[in-house]
């Protein structure tokens, strides 16, 4: 979605469009508020680098990231294993390459999948409203009410650990909480002129809602993206961590941290590493959606008593 | 688990500029509405009961509804184990009525549950209750002064920022708060334990101690726990706090109080921040289940013998029952903490204060 958007503003012929101060944040210009902002900046290249080593770190371990003993047990870095080996003699190095994968893929389909859902019908409600509205809007607010890593851990303990089962309890826990924020969004701009144009012309809900109303809070849409994703990660990796996410012999991160904590006095970069592989990756997004959100919001001095 | 719909900058809502957030969008029982009656602040109270009775009926209702998905044979094999003859299998189901259909075994359970009888663990053969109930006071503890520590904490940190907004200070703390709010807590938690516990040594590897240490070391355990549990609520509140501070300072009244010569203490802490309070207290209380369930994995880094730690261990035993008791329980303690906040908040509200002469 933010890339097609992306792509249309790039096609735009700058010099033509006035920017001003109190130009409405127009959804083409998610990308260049990123560019445009030291944070957005950073946040951007410490993705880049995160993106780079989880897709194609796999491809220079120097060994197998699942080959038990394939050093010492339990040793520091040395030429051998530049992040030395965990207790059970594998490469930390080689498995800190390759443990990336479900913390990025997992919270990508989550929260796509519950923008699809959630987003839709916030959209609707706030398009609607009336009785349909009511009925979307208390069941967005009973899912509320249940505490997130609460309610995943009683379904996965019912259901098991598997990698649909964590994709689709993660996304349900961001159904409601998408929806609301797509529904506020929807709700401002649902009174425009274009939508009523859209009705008299007969357009039908689906199309109105994807050509008129979605362009319009693409924006925050973006924004909103960001900050799950962002927590989406927190949570897949915080389930990894717990053992009920990615399952051994797997290499992942979380995982790695929850393995190897026993020997942090020992071997620390077992640890470390993947721990920072983690804070980097949700980091990077959290910075990518906080550019965004403050673009948004044109927080200003403006109005405040210097108290 | 700190994740919820807290706002990322200044109180505002998630991304963007629905102005429907502005006031916090509707939640059951947590709107307060103007008051109707003679008795509003005892209508307000019996309104929040009731929100979260029901909310703790759905928490029952979806962790039984989650871990009854098995058949009745799958549980009674789990029971007795692989070797088990059918008929065995069969005697089992029809003992423990593993056959009755949804709502019947639900009101059993709910009712034993209230009654005090949690069930015996089909893995460790003990008595749930007494295995539960000691480590719920342990995190319940361990709840308290994490918010005890963390929310005047944000509050201050929240009046600093607010009354330099766009200053340096401002901008840094706000930053700082954007990469911490990032941090899983076991990412937290390993950073302060490779800190205090492995380089410096003031503090030990895990709080084991609690089940038989001294008494230091016990004080000692709960250090790390807590800490990693402030560290991952504040930054969220501290920014709620910024929030709600920048509104009320900007406000024509704090204006007004700073003309008629007031100093900027009383301005600031009994004029600003007394009607700051009411939404501050509100989006905190919103969010604490959110803030609150961080416990559970906390708990599990250090070791912790708390009952997220116990629920992490049911859940890979697939101890059923174990899991259904502390699923509830921890549902009760986040709803009645926050259900706490949410008297403060009628407690602060004038509104609900006036009708009442």
């Amino acid at each position: 979605m933010s890339s097609t958007l992306a792509d249309v503003d790039v096609l735009e012929p700058e010099p033509l469009r006035p920017i001003e101060d109190d130009d409405e944040a127009r959804p083409a210009s998610a990308w260049r508020t990123i560019i445009g902002n030291v944070e957005g900046q950073i946040g951007l290249v410490l993705g880049a680098i995160m993106l780079g080593i989880i897709l194609f770190g796999r491809f220079f371990t120097p060994y197998s990231p699942t080959e038990l003993g394939v050093g010492p047990q339990t040793v520091g870095p040395s030429t051998e294993h530049l992040l030395g080996t965990d207790n059970l003699g594998r490469d930390v190095f080689s498995r800190f390459l390759t443990g990336g994968d479900t913390i990025l893929i997992v919270p990508l389909v989550a929260v796509t999948l519950a923008f699809l859902f959630g987003g839709s019908l916030g959209m609707l409600g706030a398009y609607a409203r009336g009785r349909i509205d009511a009925v979307i809007s208390r069941t967005f607010d009973l899912l509320l009410t249940l505490p997130p890593l609460l309610l995943v851990l009683v379904i996965i303990a019912g259901l098991g650990t598997s990698t649909i089962v964590l994709v689709v309890t993660v996304a349900l826990v961001f159904v409601p909480r998408v929806g609301r924020v797509l529904r506020g969004a929807t709700q401002a701009i649902v009174t425009n002129d274009y939508v009523a144009a859209a009705q008299a012309r007969g357009e039908r809900t689906a199309s109105i809602l994807g050509r008129e109303v979605l362009p319009n809070i693409a924006a925050p849409a973006i924004a909103d993206f960001a900050l799950r994703i962002t927590y989406a990660i927190i949570f897949v990796a915080t389930l990894n961590f717990l053992g009920l996410g990615a399952q051994p012999p797997d290499p992942d991160w979380g995982l790695m941290v929850a393995d190897s904590r026993n020997f942090l006095s020992v071997q620390p970069w077992a640890t470390l590493a993947p721990a920072a592989g983690i804070a980097a990756l949700s980091i990077s997004f959290n910075l990518i959606a906080d550019a965004l959100t403050r673009h948004l919001t044109r927080e200003t001095s403006k109005g405040v008593v210097p108290v | 688990m700190a994740e919820a719909d807290l706002p990322p900058i200044a109180g505002k809502a998630p991304a963007g500029a629905p102005p429907e957030s502005a006031p916090p969008a509707p939640s059951p029982g947590r709107t307060i509405k103007p008051p109707r009656t003679r008795y509003p602040r005892l209508e307000s109270v019996l309104r929040q009961l009731g929100a979260a009775l029901l909310t703790l009926l759905v928490i029952s209702t979806v962790t039984f509804a989650a871990t009854n998905i098995k058949s009745p044979t799958e549980v009674a094999r789990n029971a007795l184990g692989r070797e088990t003859s059918e008929a065995q299998l069969q005697a089992y189901v029809e003992q423990h009525g593993l056959d009755d259909p949804f709502y019947v075994r639900y009101g059993s359970w709910l009712k034993d549950f209230v009654q005090g009888d949690w069930g015996t663990s089909a893995v460790t053969g003990r008595d749930v209750r007494a295995d539960v109930l000691p480590r719920l006071g342990k995190t319940l503890l361990l709840s308290l002064i994490a918010l005890g520590i963390a929310l005047p904490i944000s509050v201050l940190l929240g009046v600093f920022m607010a009354r330099r907004v766009g200053s340096w200070q401002d901008l840094s703390l706000l930053i700082t708060t954007v990469l911490l709010a990032a941090l899983p807590e076991f990412v937290v938690g390993i950073g302060l334990l490779m800190l205090f516990a492995v380089w410096l040594g003031w503090l030990p590897v895990d709080s084991t101690s609690l089940s038989f240490g001294t008494t230091v070391e016990k004080a000692k355990a709960y250090i790390l726990p807590a800490l990693t549990l402030v560290i991952a609520m504040v930054p969220y509140i501290a920014r709620i706090a910024r929030g709600a501070a920048q509104e009320s300072l900007a406000a024509p009244y704090t204006q007004a109080a700073l003309l008629r010569g007031l100093s900027r203490r009383t301005v600031i802490w009994d004029h600003a921040m007394r009607n700051a309070a009411v939404p501050l207290v509100n989006a905190v209380a919103i969010n604490l289940v959110y803030l609150l369930s961080g416990v559970i994995v906390v708990e599990n880094v250090f070791a912790f013998p708390g009952i997220g730690q116990a629920l992490v261990q049911a859940i890979g035993q697939g101890d059923t029952i174990t899991v259904q008791a502390i699923a509830l329980v921890m549902g009760a303690m986040f709803i009645a903490i926050s259900l706490a906040a949410d008297l403060l908040v009628v407690y602060f509200n004038p509104r609900l204060k006036a009708a009442t002469a």
